[in-house]
């Protein structure tokens, strides 16, 4: 029994050894970022030092004002980003339960069909649509304003209805029917009784509906204007601060550092929620299809 | 196609058999499966227009049948739609006024927008910029993108209307039957009734639908229409310039002519790099959320923590950040932190350019940007591997260890069939994500370095989207419609791989199992 015991700590050791090189790999990228922040020296990527020689708040100080910040409303974008983020998660999370529960629930004729549709549509890169989009957009003026911005996230949420579909195919039918027999509308099942039984796949629906668009960069960047600075959202915003070929080195990376730690701050904290939902196997609806 | 499905032995069975040979037959069955499913595609495209055509003929028959039996106010509807329900009785005014309100609605359409542009779509405009008779600035008369945009919303207005008008002649038959059977007609709540219960999917899935044809399906159907044109920079719309139809003229300049090199070694690329991302993210995260797992490993959540304030970066941030840590300026000979590290910390000379040697094709580079997805995306793959190995039943693996199985049997006969079991399809739905992974390479190389010259030739990292994007969106001298046909490509190469999940995920097919 020594024997096996003593193996079993040597092997345990390994691990924790192995896991914790892991971890101080896998995070120190990050950890530098964050000093970096704050360092006031050497503001741009080369510095002959690894981590900061003099740290100070003046980056973070600059995100919300100092000179020219006319030119670079950290402030001014982080709303945009959020009010983005917020209008489209409500628009997403409810036209995705909507469709999760028509294609789920309700039986009709052009169920499988639009099913298949809705696959062989998400094969297209999406890519291939957001350049013919920003031509609509220009059309119909919705190019280079946020509420467009906001619309281009949101409208076609219809089609990521599968993992919330697959979570609804596990709430037994019967419920629905007993409803049915006690008189009840498929409107009045659906908004009382699946909606209410399926509260943590809806927590996760809206997570990802608002993480999404709050850390997309693709989309803002082709349908807003590149010299419209007051309608940038973050991710525009600061990449244009490290956007600089090699002939010129850009100083801003340092105050990058500092806007992308704030940024980041949320959705780390969201992430530490959603964590509970991926481990529980809530999405393995996805995987089913 | 099923029975041929059923045929294939699952690998896990073939307990007593030599690895290698369960390997061997576990691929052999898949490709046969894949094959089988595209044969079975293929063959079904004859009946499925054959299908087509007679719903066509159908709804024909059904129109010409109802006329011929209809009375008059069922053969008016025919002309006014709705005329067969507001006219019988004043319950049916919302019903019929709707009905009318769709047709008066298109009619104005078709008049003010849909006509016009339906009727330029052949030649795409004829003039496009005019000067001012003053000879100071000018206006634009035809825009061939307005035009070819109009008419595809056109279109998809004049089938939703054919619909409409069938389902008018239908409601106006159905109400004459119930008049003529003296039954009572509906009302305005029984219609609403309607809506919110065998009718309600057509209310819940009317907006979503909407939606998507506007931001997916009419942006598509323009794009890959815009690859049979020349819209370039020298034909741009916005400038006043028209563009034409030139049939597959960029198709053949992509394929052969300019980039008929540059795009089978970039498809090439983007493969093995799709290969690479997703099978180095699968491995690693699967052993390290096992390792994680493990009984007697306390402080689970924290070690799991760890590694999800990674993903929780946003990419932009993350690996923006990383192509600075990475950097190296070779015009400055200035670099990053990481070669700043191997100098002071672990005494190496260290002056290596990680995100921008051309040495071997870019090999370092393309090495580079497979490590730090792996940085990237292992986090996901742990923590649904750690959801699903929560999930394998406890019983499994105390009979079998009852039965004398090791560690590594046990891995082998339970832990990885029952994980590839869920993850199977989701790892080819990973490997199409990765095929148009853009974020990536985007931010950490910009597709870079470049050795090939011509053109807006693709870097030697450079995906097929990547790409697509600098021709259509970070060049000055814009090439739209090659970048259409490159998109269109795009779409070829990931439905490939998609009919393989079709294939791969059974519960695809017994997706009512559950309830």
């Amino acid at each position: 029994m020594i024997g096996l015991r003593s193996k079993r700590i040597i092997s345990d050791t390994v691990i924790y050894i192995v896991l914790t090189l892991l971890v101080v790999i896998w995070l120190f990228p990050l950890v530098w970022m964050i000093l970096k922040a704050f360092d006031v020296l050497w503001t741009g990527p080369y510095s002959p030092t690894i981590f900061p020689e003099m740290m100070g708040m003046t980056n973070f100080k600059n995100l919300f004002g100092g000179e020219g910040y006319q030119n670079y409303p950290y402030g001014q974008w982080l709303l945009n980003t959020f009010f983005v983020a917020l209008g489209s998660c409500v628009i997403s999370t409810l036209l995705t339960l909507m469709v999760s529960f028509a294609l789920s629930r309700l039986r009709f004729k052009a169920r499988k069909k639009l099913m298949n549709i809705a696959l062989i549509l998400g094969l297209f890169p999406g890519f291939l649509s957001i350049i013919a989009l920003l031509y609509i957009f220009t059309e119909f003026n919705l190019d280079n304003s946020l509420f467009g911005l906001t619309l281009a996230y949101s409208l076609a949420s219809g089609m990521g209805y599968y993992v919330v579909k697959g979570f609804f195919d596990t709430v037994p039918i019967a419920i629905d029917e007993a409803a049915r027999i006690d008189g009840a509308t498929k409107n009045r099942i659906f908004w009382r009784m699946i909606i209410p039984l399926s509260k943590p796949i809806i927590i996760y629906t809206i997570l990802t509906a608002f993480i999404g668009p709050w850390c997309d960069f693709i989309l803002a960047k082709v349908l807003i204007n590149p010299s419209a600075v007051e309608n940038f959202t973050v991710a525009i915003g600061i990449q244009q601060w490290l956007a600089t070929d090699d002939n010129v080195i850009s100083r801003k990376f340092a105050q990058f550092c500092a806007g992308g730690t704030l940024i980041s701050v949320p959705i780390v904290l969201l992430y530490m929620i959603m964590q509970k939902f991926y481990v529980a196997g809530i999405t393995g609806g996805a995987a089913k299809g | 196609m099923a029975d041929n499905t059923k045929a294939a032995t699952p690998t896990w069975k073939l307990y007593n058999r030599p690895w290698y040979q369960k390997f061997g037959l576990a691929i052999w069955n898949y490709i046969k499966n894949v094959g089988l499913m595209l044969w079975s595609v293929i063959r079904a495209i004859p009946k499925k227009i054959w299908g087509f055509i007679c719903a066509i003929g159908l709804c024909f028959q059904g129109l010409w049948f109802r006329f011929k039996k209809g009375d008059w106010r069922t053969k008016m509807s025919y002309l006014i739609m709705g005329f067969g329900c507001f006219s019988r009785s004043p319950k049916q005014f919302l019903k019929g006024f709707l009905l009318l309100a769709v047709e008066v609605l298109f009619i104005l359409f078709m008049v003010f927008v849909g006509a016009h542009n339906l009727y330029m779509l052949g030649s795409l405009g004829d003039v496009g910029w005019v000067d001012n008779p003053s000879g100071i600035g000018g206006y634009i008369v035809d825009n061939s993108l307005k035009i070819m945009i109009f008419s595809v919303m056109t279109l998809m207005l004049m089938i939703f209307f054919v619909y409409m008008y069938i389902k008018n002649t239908e409601i106006a038959y159905a109400t004459q039957k119930r008049v003529e059977a003296g039954l009572p007609l509906t009302t305005p709540k029984h219609q609403l009734n309607y809506a919110l219960n065998d009718g309600y999917h057509v209310t819940v899935l009317t907006l979503p639908i909407l939606g998507i044809l506007f931001i997916t399906v009419l942006p598509l159907v323009c794009n890959i229409l815009v690859a049979f044109t020349n819209f370039d920079y020298q034909h741009a719309p916005m400038a006043g310039e028209l563009f034409d139809w030139v049939g597959f003229q960029s198709f053949n300049t992509v394929f052969t002519k300019s980039y008929g090199a540059a795009i089978w070694s970039v498809l090439g690329w983007t493969i093995i790099w799709a290969v690479f991302a997703t099978f180095t993210n699968f491995f690693f995260g699967m052993f390290l959320a096992m390792i994680i797992n493990k009984k007697s490993i306390k402080l689970k959540v924290f070690w799991r923590t760890c590694f999800v304030i990674v993903i929780a970066v946003p990419d932009f941030v993350s690996l923006l950040m990383m192509s600075k840590f990475f950097a190296y300026s070779k015009l400055t000979t200035e670099t990053g932190t990481f070669n700043r590290i191997l100098m002071t910390w672990f005494n190496l000379d260290a002056n290596i350019n990680w995100l921008g040697d051309i040495a071997h094709g870019g090999l370092l580079p393309r090495v580079m940007v497979i490590v730090i997805n792996l940085w990237r995306g292992m986090p996901f793959t742990m923590l649904s591997t750690y959801g699903i190995l929560m999930n394998i039943p406890e019983e499994l693996y105390e009979s079998s260890r009852i039965d004398g199985a090791g560690p590594v049997r046990r891995f082998v006969s339970i832990t990885f069939p029952y994980i590839m079991f869920v993850m199977g399809p989701q790892l080819i739905t990973t490997f199409t994500g990765n095929i148009n992974n853009f974020n990536v390479i985007f931010f950490l190389t910009g597709g870079g370095p470049n050795i090939r010259v011509g053109g807006i030739a693709p870097g030697q990292t450079d995906l097929l989207v990547t790409w697509l994007y600098k021709m259509t969106v970070s060049s000055t001298d814009k090439e739209y419609s090659n970048g259409a046909v490159l998109g269109i490509f795009t779409f070829i190469i990931s439905s490939i791989f998609a009919l393989i999940v079709f294939n791969s995920s059974k519960s695809v097919k017994q997706e009512d199992t559950f309830q």
